[in-house]
């Protein structure tokens, strides 16, 4: 790209964030698969994953996995999401944290309130991702999730967090 | 932590302490600086004493590890007193 | 609070040949009875030697709910150490894992080997010259025992050897070490810790249970390449079998012989990893190398909680009569770089908290504890196969890959851990 796309702001970041978190919440799969990258990474680290090509993640979805992720999804039988969990994302204290060639980083704490026959579970760490903008779009490259309880054991974990 | 020029230590810690270690360039020879991280207590090795400690046995280790042989010796006595 | 135990004659009419009663999952003076007379009586799986590699390393492990430390010494020596300090009883290490010659008790200070000898105490003269300071050092495992690097546990002071315990066991941990090429396994690749709202029995026979992965699996075999769904069905060569001793497998060697493909059983090829491939050549010789790489990895439940699934392993720790946490990591196998990476992806793509399978897997295990409280019909039915059951060669009950041999054989075991016609 020889152009340089207009910076991404705070507001746009914004938007993006909530709009992906209700996609997740609402269980509109596509449109939410929709808002990766080709070369896209979502990562969620365990307690033990220093490198994430040494030791196991909780999940570590490169954009083919993503794709069977959201795919199992849609099947209607992957258990543990049929029926799908009740969530809801509650996403704050965000920060711009700066952009380079590889895009725009954000940071942000969440909560995520899943409901399901077990009962409600809390969900809650940081999480931070990388946006870029392709043609009219903001899309995410990168989005890494760090679970505060990531080194204790955790239910299960097959919405989209 | 790493004052007067030198390099910066580097924290060696577990679950049961934490200290830092420094190359200390400040005497004529170079020597070790150790710093309980938890009270500022300060000691310094030099080579010798090092070689003296990797040449000491696992037994008389195990024996300064005991935490009343030289640090928490003495608590007050029922009179107030330290005996 | 402890319920009352059972007695003797309860287990016998609560466990028939082919049926099991409900209660057995739901029943907190069942899980109790199950610690004393099972988990804290037998051999139990506790970790393995590669996760302590170098003097003063330690790892936090478990014995059901029991904390233990597993350390090894600064000669080199492994020791299965109690987390709680001889003194008033504190919770002596809070860290996953460290680096340590001696472990000091926070609360007042209390120094212990990693051998677990008390080493002192602050402000001796509290104590007076009489506190026999030899008999004050960390409660241990009484027995412990390795094998292949496995490293287990029992708190019966006496009882069969661990390679007796393991029985017919051992041989699948054989195979499952020479997928290596320098013949060892190495669990370096991180842990998950998934926790359920199930009885950790739910959990055990599952492992074995050939049944059900057409049906909660359906999903991922519907949309991934997965080679799994072909080994559960009515076409498999595969065999359920009882080992004894509550141990179970999948033997799925005979699938893979007719399908005659390294590296099938991973689903894969050899170009894909021809490094590996080269390393087991020259390990084994061309033709051992090829049967190795053909036959694949063991599915082996060992009683009662190491669970070898081909490309991971999974510790089960039962936590209450419906709490069970179950512990994964890849498999990981020494000088094979290359096929580490690839154990180490599908293994975060299949396992854990949010794993294409094992998500699935624990959903089921929550509704069956739930579905399991309900008064009828009481008996859960373990009649499937008993109609084709056949003694293989060796003499253990074998059936097709679909029967519930398995499940029988971990209850048979049961059964008679918890009326104690058993040793541990």
């Amino acid at each position: 790209m020889t152009t340089t796309a207009p910076t991404i702001s705070r507001t746009e970041v914004e938007e993006f964030l909530y709009r992906e978190a209700r996609l997740a919440d609402e269980g509109r799969y596509d449109e939410w698969e929709a808002l990766w990258t080709d070369d896209a990474l979502y990562w969620v680290p365990s307690g033990d994953t220093v490198d994430p090509h040494k030791q196991i993640s909780v999940i570590y979805d490169h954009r083919s996995r993503i794709a069977l992720r959201v795919a199992q999804l849609k099947t209607g039988k992957r258990h543990a999401q049929d029926p799908r969990s009740n969530v809801a994302h509650l996403l704050s204290n965000i920060e711009v944290l700066g952009e380079d060639g590889a895009g725009t980083h954000t940071t942000a704490t969440f909560i995520a309130i899943e409901s399901r026959s077990r009962g409600l579970t809390t969900w809650a760490g940081r999480v931070e991702h990388t946006l870029v903008r392709r043609d009219e779009r903001i899309l995410m490259s990168r989005k890494v999730v760090r679970l505060v309880n990531a080194d204790q054991p955790l239910p299960t974990l097959a919405f989209l967090i | 932590m790493c004052g007067l020029g030198e390099e910066a230590g580097a924290v060696i810690e577990n679950e049961f302490a934490s200290v830092t270690v420094v190359i200390d360039e400040r005497g004529h020879d170079r020597r070790l600086r150790v710093v309980d991280n938890h009270t500022g207590r300060t000691a310094y090795f030099d080579a010798l004493l090092l070689e003296t400690l990797a040449w000491t046995p696992e037994a008389e280790l195990r024996g300064l590890l005991d935490p009343a042989r030289h640090r928490w010796t003495v608590d007050p006595g029922p009179d107030g007193t330290t005996r | 609070m402890t319920a009352p135990a059972l007695d003797r004659e309860a287990y016998r009419r609560l466990i028939e040949d082919d049926r099991v009663h409900g209660s057995l999952y739901t029943d907190p003076a069942v899980f109790d009875d199950e610690l004393t007379r099972i988990w804290y009586r037998t051999w139990v799986y506790v970790g393995h030697e590669s996760e302590i590699p170098q003097p003063g390393d330690y790892v936090v492990k478990s014995i059901g709910p029991q904390s233990i430390i597993m350390s090894r010494d600064r000669q080199g020596a492994v020791h299965l150490l109690l987390n709680r300090c001889s003194h008033r009883g504190n919770q002596i290490c809070e860290a996953a894992r460290g680096n340590t010659g001696a472990l000091r008790c926070h609360y007042h200070g209390w120094t212990f080997g990693t051998d677990g000898a008390l080493l002192g105490y602050p402000f001796r003269q509290g104590y007076g010259p009489d506190t026999p300071k030899s008999a004050l050092g960390l409660g241990r495992v009484p027995r412990m025992g390795s094998y292949q690097g496995f490293v287990f546990g029992s708190f019966a002071h006496a009882g069969p050897s661990l390679l007796e315990h393991l029985g017919a066991a051992r041989e699948a941990i054989d195979r499952l070490v020479r997928l290596s090429p320098l013949g060892r396994v190495e669990l370096t690749a991180g842990w998950l810790h998934h926790e359920v709202r199930a009885n950790w029995k739910m959990l055990v026979e599952n492992e074995t249970d050939g049944y059900h992965p057409q049906f909660v699996h359906s999903s991922i075999f519907e949309v991934g390449e997965s080679h799994v769904a072909e080994v559960y069905s009515e076409r498999s060569a595969a065999t359920a079998r009882d080992l004894g001793g509550g141990h179970t497998e999948h033997d799925l060697r005979a699938h893979f012989r007719r399908m005659d493909r390294p590296l099938a059983w991973f689903g894969t090829t050899e170009d894909r990893l021809p490094d590996y491939c080269r390393a087991m050549r020259e390990a084994y010789g061309a033709e051992k190398a090829r049967e190795i790489l053909v036959e694949g990895s063991p599915h082996i439940m060992v009683f009662p909680n190491l669970f070898i699934a081909e490309i991971q392993i999974f510790v089960i720790q039962p936590l209450a009569v419906d709490r069970t946490v179950q512990h994964v990591t890849p498999l990981q196998l020494a000088g094979a770089p290359d096929m580490n990476r690839r154990l180490l992806h599908q293994a975060s793509g299949s396992v854990g908290p949010a794993g294409f399978l094992l998500a699935d897997d624990s959903e089921m295990y929550e509704r069956n504890q739930r579905g399991v409280v309900a008064r009828e019909p009481e008996w859960l039915i373990l009649r499937r196969g008993l109609n084709r059951e056949r003694v293989d060669a060796d003499g253990h009950l074998a059936g097709a890959a679909t029967d519930e041999t398995t499940q029988r054989g971990i209850w048979r075991h049961i059964r008679a851990m918890l009326t104690e016609e058993v040793p541990a």
